[in-house]
């Protein structure tokens, strides 16, 4: 009883478990209002990520292909490392082909400003696990293993009205190369809805906000470089751009073409035939290699609209996986116009 | 590409990336870089959330979600001020720390009725308490298990200053420095004044020594 410190030292009470949404709520509000508003849902695939142990950190999820994005935690990298691409089946045809092919192919589905995109998909990614002891910074802990949902996201056209998002837990997979950690068994399959709040801003990838872009293939290529890259090399910043602009958007048909014109011109694009999104449908991938992972956008052989993307291992060292497994995929489903969105009573989203 | 990443796949990057990210960069370096990037600040919320948040739930208390609103608008405001961070301090938690701090002070009401309902937990109803419902009741009862309701009355006999120093240390296992630096004031206060919290717990807990634990 002599050391009052002590008692009240002892008397600590328990800490309130802190939920992951209000976490990564919290972490999204951090890159700015600006940031915060024009991705409400970044915390949708984030809520598949397993956070580490309290006296650890967890470093995140992370998608090959948008490494810059604003909240995630930015490289100190030399990435640039030109990563030999010696996979078999380069194709006959050229990125500038296919991707030509693409942009002939696009329809238009011309939504209304009132109206809303709906977009299913599948999508398999890694899930990063990376503990640091917070004195010392040193990493204590590593895993990865492969989490896969489906997803149905609403989004409206003109980016003024809260959309919503429905998340379908798949059970997760061993990253390849890797043992299923036990983090990965923590992720219930499951169904959860999040509202999607646009807090007075108008998202960049509205379809409203994406046909301001340019519509002629010099100028978007100007837009596609043109964005922040810290220090990633610029070319991959750009190839990472026209991933982040198809992904759950819908393009309007001058843009996506332009776009795909764009793209053909970013230098290390290559073609593979024999590529296959998340629902297993064969197609054409382009891609490019960033830290020793190919990224592919996987197009219809005949048609050459969009079926997913995928992640494929080019470089086993700089990729810390077998060479040529597949460390993404993703498929698109259907695009939809919709006068609705359904609403999403969740009360951890808010505009801070 | 901050700006405009439509991200919709949430917090990304790609793989090999965070590994060189983890890298022993102090928190001021992650601060440091943040001026210019300011997604490198999301690196000290990586840190420290979790136990920001902690400590603000163990003096908030578990309702209502107060724990992640001022864990949330403590590293709003850090994140804010950062350009004023002292770089010279390679340890962003004492910092933090004092964020926080400040905030709860804002809550003060609710910590000092969670205190008060805490230490009346176990002593039975005493008749003057506003009604709590019931859920709040069943919050209290689970958190009052951990707490001594005499420790408990004697800390909302503080005042918020000096509760803010005891419970930095008590709680936070901030050292007397990081808890200098946390209240920004000289290390020499914070002894004197630790010893005057410790007098005045000694008196409070005297009175209350009877009630059972």
């Amino acid at each position: 009883m002599n050391d009052e410190i002590g008692m009240i030292r002892q008397a600590r009470p328990e800490a309130a478990p802190y939920s992951q949404e209000a976490k990564l709520a919290a972490r999204r509000a951090l890159t700015g209002p600006a940031a915060r508003r024009r991705r409400p849902y970044g915390i949708v695939l984030a809520g598949a990520l397993a956070v580490a142990a309290a006296s650890v950190v967890a470093v995140g999820t992370f998608v090959p292909g948008t490494r810059d994005a604003g909240t995630g935690p930015v490289s100190t990298a030399s990435a640039g490392g030109p990563a030999a691409v010696t996979l078999p089946k380069i194709a006959k045809m050229s990125a500038e082909e296919v991707l030509g092919r693409a942009a002939d192919a696009v329809t238009d589905l011309r939504p209304r400003d009132d109206q809303f995109i709906k977009v299913t998909s599948q999508t398999m990614y890694g899930a990063f696990h990376v503990g640091l002891d917070p004195r010392s910074g040193d990493q204590v802990d590593e895993n990865r293993y492969l989490y896969r949902t489906k997803r149905t996201i609403w989004l409206s056209a003109d980016g003024t009205k809260d959309g919503a998002l429905k998340i379908e837990r798949l059970a997760p997979r061993a990253y390849p190369g890797w043992p299923l950690p036990e983090e990965a068994n923590r992720e219930k399959p499951g169904t959860e809805w999040n509202r999607l709040p646009t807090c007075g801003h108008v998202s960049e990838t509205a379809y409203t906000s994406l046909k301001k872009l340019p519509e002629d293939a010099e100028g978007m290529r100007a837009y596609l470089y043109s964005r922040e890259h810290g220090d990633r090399p610029a070319d991959a910043a750009a190839w990472t751009a026209v991933g982040d602009l198809l992904r759950e958007t819908y393009m309007p048909a001058a843009q996506r073409a332009a776009l795909f014109k764009a793209a053909a011109t970013i230098p290390g694009v290559t073609v593979t035939e024999d590529a296959e999104d998340a629902a297993g449908r064969k197609g054409i991938g382009v891609g490019r290699v960033s830290l020793g992972v190919r990224e592919d956008i996987v197009f219809h052989p005949e048609t050459y609209e969009l079926l997913g993307e995928r992640g494929i291992v080019v470089d086993e060292k700089e990729a810390k996986a077998p060479l040529g497994s597949l460390v993404a995929s993703t498929a698109q489903l259907t695009i939809a116009v919709e006068d609705e969105a359904p609403e999403v009573d969740d009360p951890h989203v808010g505009c801070g | 590409m901050s700006s405009t990443a439509p991200r919709p796949w949430g917090p990304v990057s790609a793989p090999r990336a965070q590994y060189v990210e983890t890298d022993d960069r102090s928190d001021a370096g992650l601060i440091r870089a943040s001026l210019d990037r300011p997604e490198e600040f999301s690196g000290v919320f990586d840190r420290h959330a979790d136990e920001i948040h902690a400590y603000v739930s163990r003096r908030l208390g578990p309702e209502l979600g107060q724990a992640d609103d001022v864990t949330a608008e403590a590293f709003l405001v850090a994140f804010r001020k950062r350009h004023r961070y002292d770089l010279s301090r390679p340890d962003a938690r004492p910092w933090l720390y004092g964020i926080a701090g400040k905030l709860i002070s804002g809550h003060r009401r609710s910590e000092t009725r969670r205190l008060r309902s805490l230490a009346k937990a176990a002593g039975g109803a005493d008749g003057s308490g506003a009604t709590l419902h019931e859920e709040e009741r069943s919050a209290e009862r689970a958190s009052a298990a951990a707490m001594r309701p005499a420790l408990a009355a004697a800390l909302a006999r503080l005042s918020a200053a000096e509760r803010d120093l005891l419970l930095l240390v008590a709680w936070a296992d901030l050292t007397y420095e990081e808890t200098a630096e946390a209240l920004k004031i000289p290390i020499g206060t914070v002894r004197s004044r630790l010893h005057r919290v410790r007098a005045k717990l000694r008196r409070h807990l005297h009175i209350s020594e009877e009630s059972p634990a």
